[in-house]
């Protein structure tokens, strides 16, 4: 399965990454070799085999709805790259 | 006995006694590091103020196993008011308001440091780590192994006692077998990962380090169990493992016979050779060698040995190459420069910012398996790639609960060579068949355990991997203990 450098930009464009011209190239190399090393699976006659979703077996591990800890708001916001005093500053989202 | 080459329960017998005080502990340890360090890379941070820090813990033990007692840890564990970067650039100067439930278990542990490793833990070399390799104690010109490279090369090189890792598809295993130290991948579920940064939600073990099994298991006992964060963590019953395993250290004689009769220490074990590993290509003659010496030695000692046969083992790493990008492309979605991590100056809109920071911030490797988790996720290929490999995955842990019916546990090798020099192995395939031995454990989510059996003809260690039954990790630990009691390894790297 060739991947085109077309369907390498159909993933970035998903993946929000912005992918230079040469990274497009040597991608498409490496993830075609990728994808055609795991093909392989093709092989295995599953017949009615469920998908493995837990492998430990645990389900809905639920606990009672209480509001438990909380941050204090200063120490969130130190990680942010941009903010103002409460809050995390974005690009703007919704267009006028 | 020098500091660095004493057990962590023969630390703590030494700080309850007052011998030694933490503050000497750590400047011990410390001093180390700055000694070896520059030249090994195994650290991204050290706390060097730690040593001054600890005169702040009363000298008294509150009674805790760790207090006082230095460890070093994997940099994908949040350490409050430490950097923590996943040895990525997109979390550089990324300083936690929280430490991971492991940290906080550890308590009145003094934290000498974050060890390098592949960047998100994604790699079997740490070269993919965006602040450099890390060196193998061994032999500086050879990788350390990967993930936790960084992990494994310090307590090789006795710059920690011992150290948190995390365990995907061998992050702990093939480290720890590339340099010579004992690697630990617990039952999935045993330990929280509130805290650790997460790559594969279905396979991420938190694992330990060390030179010896006791060390293992004592810091195995301190982890264990629920924390109210995490739900994927295992409610078993804690039955400490390490009492029994450290008295048998202290019982140890000249002679390693540590009061068994000879040709009885495993009377009534039944250990299964899976066929279709020793049939692997690639396999080395030396570590299939090495690894029959061992299993001779578990025969002359009572055990029963027979050939079994894990069918789908082939099939394992592709499985876990299909499945494990997919959840990394899932997990690294957050990392968009906005809340955490280093953002841009200037964005056009949201989406700018985002793609922005990523391509800035994120890695090759890290990219490429982004990429492939998106593609086998995206509509018309998510049944093909995603779920065959679900249902593949669950065929390997069909094979192995068939075979725990007819053995008590496993022994494999860990890895097919040994450490390879850095560069030799560029090719993204050629690193992904590093884990043909250990993934296969972590698509069935059972305990496996990787200790030193031997050296090759270039002094580079080689790894044994037992793997026991899903949830019964004491076992598998007393039984890694008693082989390594009776056959110590005895070698040391030149950096020790």
């Amino acid at each position: 399965m060739e991947l085109s450098p077309k369907e390498i930009e159909r993933l970035a464009k998903l993946a929000r990454l912005d992918l230079s011209p040469e990274e497009k190239k040597q991608f498409a190399g490496e993830l075609t070799d990728i994808l055609s090393f795991v093909e392989q699976l093709k092989e295995v006659e599953v017949g009615n085999t469920e998908p493995v979703k837990q492998i430990s077996g645990l389900a809905h591990v639920m606990r009672p709805d209480e509001a438990s800890y909380t941050f204090p708001r200063e120490e969130m916001l130190e990680s942010a790259a941009k903010k103002t005093e409460d809050s995390i500053e974005v690009p703007q989202v919704i267009k006028k | 006995m020098e500091l660095h080459e004493l057990l962590l329960s023969d630390l703590r017998k030494k700080l309850d006694e007052g011998e030694v005080t933490a503050k000497e502990l750590a400047d011990h340890f410390l001093s180390r590091i700055k000694d070896k360090d520059n030249e090994l890379h195994s650290h991204l941070h050290v706390n060097e103020g730690v040593a001054t820090d600890v005169s702040n813990l009363s000298d008294e033990t509150g009674g805790s196993a760790f207090h006082g007692i230095p460890i070093g840890v994997k940099d994908v564990f949040c350490t409050k008011g430490m950097p923590t970067t996943a040895a990525s650039n997109i979390l550089k100067g990324y300083v936690p308001p929280y430490s991971a439930t492991a940290i906080e278990r550890l308590q009145g542990a003094v934290i000498l440091g974050k060890h390098n490793l592949d960047e998100f833990a994604m790699g079997v070399s740490t070269e993919s780590s965006a602040y450099g390799p890390s060196k193998n104690p061994w032999n500086p010109e050879y990788v350390p192994g990967g993930s936790s490279g960084g992990s494994a090369a310090a307590v090789a090189a006795g710059l920690t006692p011992v150290a948190l890792g995390t365990d995907t598809g061998g992050s702990i295993r093939q480290p720890s077998a590339m340099c010579g130290v004992v690697g630990f991948k617990p039952t999935y579920g045993r330990i929280s990962r509130y805290g650790v940064i997460a790559m594969c939600s279905s396979f991420d073990t938190v694992g330990i380090i060390g030179r010896s099994v006791a060390d293992i298991a004592y810091t195995f006992d301190e982890l264990v169990g629920p924390d109210g964060f995490d739900t994927t963590v295992i409610d078993a019953p804690k039955n400490p493992v390490s009492p029994e395993i450290i008295e048998l250290h202290n019982a140890q004689k000249e002679d390693n016979r540590i009061g068994q009769p000879a040709g009885e220490a495993h009377n009534g074990l039944r250990i299964g050779i899976p066929k279709e590993y020793f049939e692997t290509e690639g396999l080395s003659d030396e570590v299939r060698a090495s690894v029959e010496v061992a299993i001779k030695a578990m025969e002359a000692e009572g055990a029963t040995i027979k050939e079994v046969s894990l069918p789908h083992t082939n099939y394992a790493v592709p499985a876990y190459y299909i499945i494990s990008p997919s959840e990394v492309s899932s997990n690294l979605a957050r990392y968009d420069g906005i809340r955490y991590g280093v953002g841009v100056e200037k964005a056009e809109s949201i989406d700018d910012a985002f793609r922005k920071a990523r391509e800035v911030g994120l890695g090759a490797e890290a990219k490429r398996r982004i990429m492939i988790g998106t593609y086998a996720l995206s509509a018309g290929y998510f049944d093909a790639f995603y779920i065959k490999a679900a249902k593949v995955r669950a065929m390997i842990k069909e094979d192995f609960d068939r075979v725990f019916t007819e053995v008590d546990v496993l022994v494999t090798p860990t890895a097919p060579t040994t450490a390879w020099k850095f560069g030799e192995k560029a090719d993204p395939v050629s690193l992904y068949l590093a884990d043909v031995f250990t993934a296969p454990a972590s698509l069935a989510g059972v305990p496996a355990i990787s200790v030193p059996c031997g050296v090759d003809g270039n002094g580079l260690p080689i790894g044994l991997q037992l793997i026991g039954k899903q949830e019964e990790d004491g076992a598998l630990l007393r039984f890694a203990n008693m082989h390594m009691l009776l056959n110590p390894f005895k070698e040391k790297p030149a950096t020790f």
